[in-house]
């Protein structure tokens, strides 16, 4: 199969007004920019990314980069989830590269990232947020077609993030599990299934989709957010049977956090992201940009 | 035989070395800390024995091969290798930051910290050894976090052992250690965990072998079961261990 060169190139400053505008952008094929929007509550521009093919295709080389100048807001989505496909041999390969200036915010929330039965997908993200820039990042990943009964069955997944601000690393992370792996420790969690009795024995399980969980992986950069502040324990209440819920502070004092959720299901993700993004904005205001569907 | 035999006292000075790195006699800590595993106890997750064989093979000995492994490994080259060249001291500082930055749950990296510093430190204080100084000076003066396995490297160094060695040597404390805190937290007798033990212990040629062989670039390794168990206990109203 040949190879299909994508990227997607965003430069937000701001204007003389105080908005937020993108000064330079280019995309080629499979990402599409829709119209951007200036969001009044969240004081944040919002633009909408499109992929208008059916997904993600061996061979597909995937460039992002996106950076936000100073004290400009951007928040970026995307209308759907992205689908990696079965491929035969190859792989399909991204390179995401973020940049956040000081005093400037990006929130980059995108659809669940689904890798089908047979599929090879190596992501790599980079993320440089400068001193005084703030960020929230999120990475959500479905372990497959749940709905069709599929679950961990990709051939090869790597997602590897970096995160430094000021120039310190803060986070490395590097999910290269085989799916047999991932659903070990799922079925030892069993978030969202039925609970283990004293014996570690779990009733009712279903078998198809007992092991399956969703995966959300935020990484929060902001001086707002402080150790005792009470935004922490709104968001660990959320923790339960149906979503385990962690936050704990990055290193080197930079004002960096890791949000992570472990949800049964896809539902239970987007509500427990939901919800945690409301108690976030309390701190941040411009997580109050709307998420609506435009 | 005869070769045996002849041994000097030299030649096996490192391993009485190891001998009391390893020994619990040793002042590191590390019997304070259940790495996680209280977490994933108190979370339902890890409930008896099988779920710990399970926890063990999949979690511990996996984030040995992808992290604490080849941190060591990296760390021990920088540190001189073999051949006792001079440290590439930037390299070092690099890996030091880079194990810190594995941690995503504050609770496991200071436990990592006070753990690697307590070692680096004695290290240095005990014997006296200049590569030991040199990075107790440097990890002062440039603010580099303290990581166990970054120390098992230059303890390595330090007592001229073979790396092998000390690879299988932080293999068996990292799954003792871990056992030893299970005998605590489950309904687990010491027959039982030694038979865990023992099972693990057929995986350390594998899982070293595997490990000598990760590129800087691709050491990690992803739990996040582990982290959320780990931030969770951070905040816990009541706890046996630290970490």
């Amino acid at each position: 199969m040949s190879e299909f060169a994508g990227h997607l190139r965003l430069r937000a400053e701001t204007h003389e007004d105080g908005k937020t505008v993108i000064v330079r952008q280019s995309f080629r094929a499979p990402f599409h920019v829709g119209k951007s929007y200036w969001d009044e509550d969240g004081q944040t521009l919002r633009v909408q990314v499109v992929n208008p093919t059916a997904g993600i295709l061996e061979g597909d080389r995937l460039e992002t980069d996106v950076s936000v100048g100073t004290n400009a807001a951007l928040l970026v989505t995307t209308p759907s989830a992205s689908r990696v496909f079965h491929m035969r041999a190859g792989e399909a390969v991204a390179s995401q590269r973020f940049a956040v200036e000081r005093g400037g915010w990006l929130e980059f929330l995108p659809e669940p990232l689904v890798p089908h039965q047979a599929s090879r997908y190596r992501q790599v993200t980079e993320i440089e947020v400068a001193e005084g820039g703030e960020l929230a990042f999120a990475d959500l990943l479905m372990p497959g077609r749940l709905a069709r009964g599929e679950a961990w069955a990709w051939s090869r997944l790597k997602l590897e993030l970096s995160v430094r601000v000021g120039g310190e690393l803060i986070l490395r992370e590097r999910l290269d599990q085989s799916g047999e792996e991932l659903s070990t420790l799922a079925a030892l969690a069993r978030v969202g299934g039925e609970r283990k009795g004293e014996e570690g024995r779990a009733n009712g399980e279903n078998e198809t989709t007992g092991n399956a969980c969703c995966f959300g992986n935020i990484v929060l950069v902001s001086r707002a957010l402080t150790d005792d502040g009470a935004w922490r324990e709104k968001i660990e209440a959320l923790h339960g049977p149906r979503a385990w819920i962690g936050v704990s502070a990055l290193r080197g004092n930079r004002g960096g956090w890791s949000l992570k959720i472990i949800a049964g299901d896809g539902a239970e993700l987007r509500r427990v992201m939901t919800a945690a993004r409301e108690i976030l904005a309390e701190k941040l205001p411009r997580m109050q940009t709307s998420l609506r569907r435009v | 035989m005869e070769a045996r035999e002849e041994s000097t006292v030299s030649d096996v000075a490192w391993l009485a070395g190891m001998l009391q790195l390893g020994d619990t006699f040793y002042p590191t800590g590390a019997y304070a800390h259940s790495y996680g595993l209280e977490g994933m106890v108190e979370a339902g997750a890890v409930c008896n024995r099988d779920d710990l064989r399970t926890f063990l093979s999949g979690s511990a000995l996996p984030t040995l091969r992808q992290m604490e492994l080849p941190l060591v490994v990296h760390a021990w080259r920088a540190l001189g290798g073999a051949e006792n060249a001079q440290p590439d001291w930037g390299a070092v500082g690099d890996l030091c930051v880079l194990a810190s930055a594995l941690k995503t749950a504050k609770e496991a990296r200071f436990a990592a910290e006070n753990i690697g510093r307590q070692r680096v430190e004695l290290a240095a204080k005990l014997r006296g050894h200049p590569l030991a100084v040199e990075f107790v000076r440097r990890a002062e003066a440039e603010g580099w976090p303290y990581s166990p396995s970054i120390a098992a490297a230059l303890e390595t160094q330090v007592l001229g052992a073979p790396l092998d060695a000390a690879l299988a040597s932080v293999f068996y404390a990292n799954i003792a250690g871990l056992l030893a805190a299970a005998m605590k937290l489950l309904r687990l007798g010491q027959n039982g965990c030694q038979t865990l033990l023992t099972e693990m212990m057929t995986r350390v040629n594998e899982i070293v072998r595997e490990a000598k062989r990760v590129p800087r670039e691709e050491i990690g390794w992803f739990n996040p079961w582990l982290d959320i168990a780990a931030a969770r206990h951070e905040r816990a109203a009541a706890r046996l261990f630290i970490s």
